[in-house]
């Protein structure tokens, strides 16, 4: 899918915290949003599902404003993984396959499919409760609820935030080898993981975008120069302590 | 015990009017109350809140004469019985609706929204289910209530185990107050302890 913000202003609290922000994303293209905390990354993200109406500007998915049923095939992860607690993990996982109406058999040879893709075995988790998994295990199954419909764009606000490091490194890996090929605009404040999940990094400061650049020159760019010194620190570190 | 076992017949259909007035008014409220309690919650929160509330000050006896005069709903008898009984039970139903519906954590609900469930869709599949254990405890304050306040109903000739303490009242004889009033009392109280049980399943 196509995402394309034109001009897109949001504002909140008799503030703007969305700035005139212009943004293209092509199919199959893998997006990071990063920036600092109240940078606007999120509401970005919630304007491209139509959850927030822009005050000025457009949004179009693939050309069309998006609506409910065009968000059906916007995969959608958060943090937490925001499961619904009433319903086992294949419930979760057959959410939007149950709004879009597919018969039992097909939902789930597909619940099996996807959690297997996420990397959780079908036949220990399908029955299990939300509140009886493990963070990581909660947001696989969140990645899994997203993937379920097959999305034609994902979009993943800060889905590895709340986890410790060595589980964050081990699910980046799972969840991007789970989206494939996937159009995919991810939302992080960790340099490190914009580097690791996408070709194409987005820098937002105050809701505006400052810095648009493809993966590899991006720690170059002027704009990202405190990216960059934290990096550098980062590596002297590890060099030293490895 | 001889004096129980005399009137054991009608005690047990009493019994039974009692539960039919005080059950099909919670029906009643739940049917009602429930959607009542999901505008309150997504719009009308004052008007509707307002009108329940003014509603329960009514005392009970005077809500009975109130509703003798009015033509279909009124007159004597079990259905303007049931219907007092309902409005009293509609206050703890739309509350519990509006506090569990508001105690869902926003994440959740935002999840459904940003999956593509329709209001409809969101508000049965996920938001109604996750605030049932708090509608349940309305429930059963509402079914309390009504078992207690159906005793009155008596007044307007709607019978249930009021007739005995009306009776009683009138020639003075504590037998036939306790007659109605003890299985009152405890109808009141296993409605209760089920209800509970129900509750703490749910959550």
């Amino acid at each position: 899918m196509d995402v394309a913000l034109a001009s897109v202003e949001v504002h909140a609290g008799g503030r703007a915290i969305v700035r005139d922000v212009t943004l293209t994303i092509r199919k199959g293209e893998r997006v990071a949003l990063l920036g600092p905390s109240g940078a606007g990354k999120s509401t970005c993200l919630r304007l491209i599902n139509g959850l927030v109406e822009p005050a000025r500007g457009t949004v179009r998915v693939d050309g069309r404003v998006v609506d409910v049923a065009l968000r059906r095939s916007i995969g959608w992860v958060i943090q937490d993984g925001a499961l619904f607690p009433h319903l086992s993990v294949a419930d979760n996982v057959a959410f939007v396959p149950h709004l879009l109406g597919w018969d039992a058999a097909r939902i789930d040879a597909r619940v099996d499919e996807v959690l297997a893709l996420v990397g959780l075995e079908a036949e220990r988790f399908r029955r299990a409760m939300p509140r009886k998994l493990s963070g990581g295990e909660r947001q696989r199954v969140g990645v899994a609820r997203a993937l379920a419909a097959r999305p034609r764009l994902m979009l993943l606000d800060e889905p590895f935030a709340a986890l410790d490091p060595l589980l964050r490194s081990e699910l980046q890996r799972d969840v991007a080898r789970a989206l494939g090929d996937t159009t995919t605009v991810l939302v992080t404040h960790d340099v490190v993981e914009a580097l690791t999940m996408s070709d194409r990094i987005v820098l937002l400061r105050d809701g505006a975008v400052v810095l648009d650049a493809p993966r590899d020159g991006f720690l170059r760019a002027p704009a990202a120069s405190d990216y960059a010194d934290t990096a550098r620190r980062a590596l002297a570190v590890l060099g030293g302590a490895l | 015990m001889s004096y129980v076992g005399e009137h054991l017949a009608e005690v047990l259909t009493r019994t039974g009017e009692h539960l039919a007035l005080s059950l099909g008014a919670t029906l009643g409220a739940v049917l009602i109350g429930l959607p009542l309690g999901v505008l309150a919650e997504r719009r009308l929160e004052r008007p509707v809140l307002a009108v329940v509330d003014v509603v329960q000050t009514i005392p009970s006896l005077a809500l009975f004469g109130l509703l003798l005069p009015l033509p279909l709903i009124g007159g004597i008898g079990a259905t303007p019985a049931v219907i007092a009984l309902l409005l009293y039970a509609l206050l703890p139903i739309v509350r519990t609706t509006v506090v569990g519906l508001r105690g869902i954590d926003p994440a959740i609900v935002e999840a459904a929204r940003g999956l593509g469930a329709t209001d409809r869709q969101r508000l049965l599949r996920v938001e109604l289910p996750l605030a049932f254990p708090t509608i349940v405890a309305g429930i059963r304050v509402a079914a309390v209530t009504s078992i207690g306040t159906a005793t009155i109903a008596a007044a307007i000739g709607a019978g249930g185990l009021g007739t005995f303490v009306f009776r009683g009242v009138a020639v003075v004889d504590n037998r036939l107050i306790l007659l109605g009033a003890v299985p009152a009392a405890l109808l009141a109280v296993l409605t209760d302890v089920v209800l509970r049980a129900v509750e703490r399943r749910l959550s």
